[in-house]
């Protein structure tokens, strides 16, 4: 019997260790400074390139940087309110609205450009998609509010929405035939129309500056370390403005310090092609967003499903911390950048 | 007392069960996670997604890949076990390869399935065929090749044909085994299902984790969770009842 409660005593020490809240980690970033553990729900990419020239100009200013990269965004959120990372990547809207996690966004990095690549022959335009199968990514990702907003600004109703994870799958979907009109990345986008010309052809998508990916952090460790933010934030803002500048910044930069090294040559040659289309997109976001960018992410969140409260009563500072990107224009504006 | 508990199993079962939810209670109040909400908020949510219809929708999407997916393996299956059972050459030929497809990491090879099988329906059954093979043919291996002895050289004394020493002497004494495997090879079969959803298309079951992962509402994704424990548990306990009934009659509660 005296092991049997042992056992008990063992397990609930082991889950409360195994579930700490994460404040002693943060309490040794605290001391540490000059450190930033990024969290990153994706695989390293052409990408994510830009993210790590950014993150190589902030360790040449002296800062430590870690890189955590996780199978999913889901993950990376958590590890940041957990505090096992200091900032992550993604669009935690959710997290924060629901769950009151202490986090806050504070750049938007890229902006949600989608392209609706469909059979031409099947759908010449939107209108003949009225009643008609639209695949998305998942339910409640950004791109089934992009279905939404469509239905509504084209005055049709799909059919069905079907739900394929994966820009890569859907456009190897799109190429077999299994579906006829999709959501596609830039890259995916440049895939499909090489490989089957003719066959496929865009349509037109609403003009958005919602975010499709933006920077957020563990507030406390944010409080704490404002001068690491600032530097992240200068080095984000000079390496985004430079590669819409000139698009071959990333190519450069990328044989210079000598990152994604083992890069496959066909990957390699979809570098620049994405960079220059990104930035002729307007991709690249050149001021961290904004006040303006939060009110369209409150739309197109709520769209999505992902914000449960009406747009117009959420409260900007309940998610964003504008200070910091300011600040950091501020100093670059300073510095003559 | 302890005479008493184990003369009524149901009252440590439900002492189990009790003491389990009472951790996971514990746990969400403390919280090990803004992510991990606590038992009644997940009981709460949970009792909501029966009534609102959301687990009748999901699962009737899921039961569709998992009924033809273990029909196929259940058929295919137990014929292979037979085969390999009765042939030496056909077992040398194909026991490694299940061996090394129940040993393979299952995660890491449904996304491939996409490659050959597309994203569709037959992608999904093809998961649930690639989790449930392996146990549903190596158990039927197993219950025909390990005949008794004695049996079959009764058969021999009685100059039974080939075909009947199968069907009255190896079958029947395989047969615990081979419903066994049937058994697992369900279980097998939902978490290849579930695989499925989660890692090829989001739907039914796998679409609601997903979903209510995405959304932050963590009681309504560990009731799916949970859901699928209880669907899975309730299957296997009342397939296991079968068995007993049919084929074991000594392990038969008195």
């Amino acid at each position: 019997m005296t092991r049997f409660w042992a056992l008990v005593a063992a397990l609930m020490l082991a889950v409360t260790a195994c579930g700490g809240d994460g404040s002693g980690d943060a309490e040794e970033g605290e001391e540490g400074g000059g450190s930033i553990r990024v969290a990153l729900g994706d695989i390293e990419s052409v990408e994510t390139l830009a993210l790590f020239i950014a993150m190589e100009r902030v360790r040449e200013r002296g800062t430590d940087v870690e890189l955590i990269e996780l199978a999913d965004e889901d993950l990376a959120n958590q590890a940041v309110v957990s505090g096992q990372a200091d900032v992550g990547l993604g669009a935690p809207y959710a997290l924060i609205e629901g769950s009151d996690a202490p986090l806050r966004i504070f750049c938007q990095l890229q902006a949600a450009r989608f392209f609706v690549v469909a059979d031409e022959s099947e759908y010449p335009d939107w209108q003949s998609m009225d009643g008609e199968t639209f695949t998305v990514h998942s339910r409640g990702s950004t791109t089934e509010a992009l279905a939404r907003i469509v239905e509504q600004e084209e005055g049709i109703e799909f059919g069905k929405i079907s739900y394929v994870e994966g820009s890569e799958v859907r456009a190897t979907a799109l190429l077999r035939g299994n579906v006829k009109a999709t959501v596609l990345d830039i890259p995916n986008r440049n895939f499909v129309m090489a490989e089957s010309p003719g066959t496929f052809h865009e349509l037109p998508t609403p003009d958005m500056k919602a975010s499709d990916e933006v920077i957020f952090g563990n507030t406390e460790w944010m409080e704490a370390n404002q001068e690491t933010v600032q530097i992240l934030l200068e080095e984000i803002l000079t390496v985004w403005r430079s590669m819409v500048d000139d698009p071959a910044f990333v190519q450069e930069q990328r044989e210079e310090l000598g990152l994604l090294s083992d890069l496959p040559a066909e990957l390699e040659e979809q570098l620049l092609p994405y960079y220059e289309q990104g930035a002729e997109e307007g991709l690249f976001t050149q001021d961290c967003g904004g006040e303006a960018v939060v009110q369209d992410d409150f739309v197109f969140y709520h769209e999505a499903g992902q914000l449960s409260g009406e747009p117009e009563e959420l409260q900007v500072e309940d998610f964003w911390d504008l200070g910091p990107a300011q600040e950091a224009q501020d100093a670059l504006a300073e510095s003559g950048n | 007392m302890a005479a008493a508990a184990a003369g009524r199993p149901w009252v440590l079962r439900a002492a189990s069960i009790a003491f389990v939810l009472g951790l996971w209670e514990w746990g969400g109040t403390v919280p090990v996670s803004i992510a991990f909400p606590k038992c009644s908020e997940t009981l709460v949510a949970f009792g909501g997604m029966i009534a609102d219809g959301t687990f009748a929708g999901a699962y009737a999407e899921t039961a569709g890949p998992l009924i033809v997916g273990v029909a196929l393996t259940g058929v295919g299956g137990v014929l292979a076990g037979l085969v390999m059972g009765l042939s030496p050459r056909t077992e040398w030929l194909g026991l490694p390869v299940f061996i090394v497809l129940q040993a393979s990491p299952s995660a890491a090879i449904v996304p491939l399935i996409t490659y050959i099988y597309g994203i569709g329906f037959a992608a999904k059954v093809f998961a649930v065929v690639l989790l449930s093979a392996p146990v549903i043919v190596l158990n039927s291996y197993r219950g025909i090749a390990n005949t008794p002895r004695s049996l079959l050289e009764m058969s021999d004394a009685f100059l039974a044909s080939r075909w009947k020493r199968i069907w009255k002497i190896v079958i029947p004494a395989g047969s615990g085994l081979i419903f066994a495997g049937l058994r697992l090879g369900l279980a097998q079969g939902f978490t290849g299902a579930v695989l499925a959803e989660l890692l090829i298309t989001p739907t039914g079951v796998g679409d609601l984790i997903t979903f209510y992962r995405s959304v932050a509402d963590y009681p309504r994704m560990f009731a799916s969770i949970l859901s699928i424990i209880v669907v899975a548990s309730v299957s296997v306990t009342l397939l296991q009842r079968l068995e007993l009934r049919l084929f074991r009659p000594e392990m038969r509660p008195a």
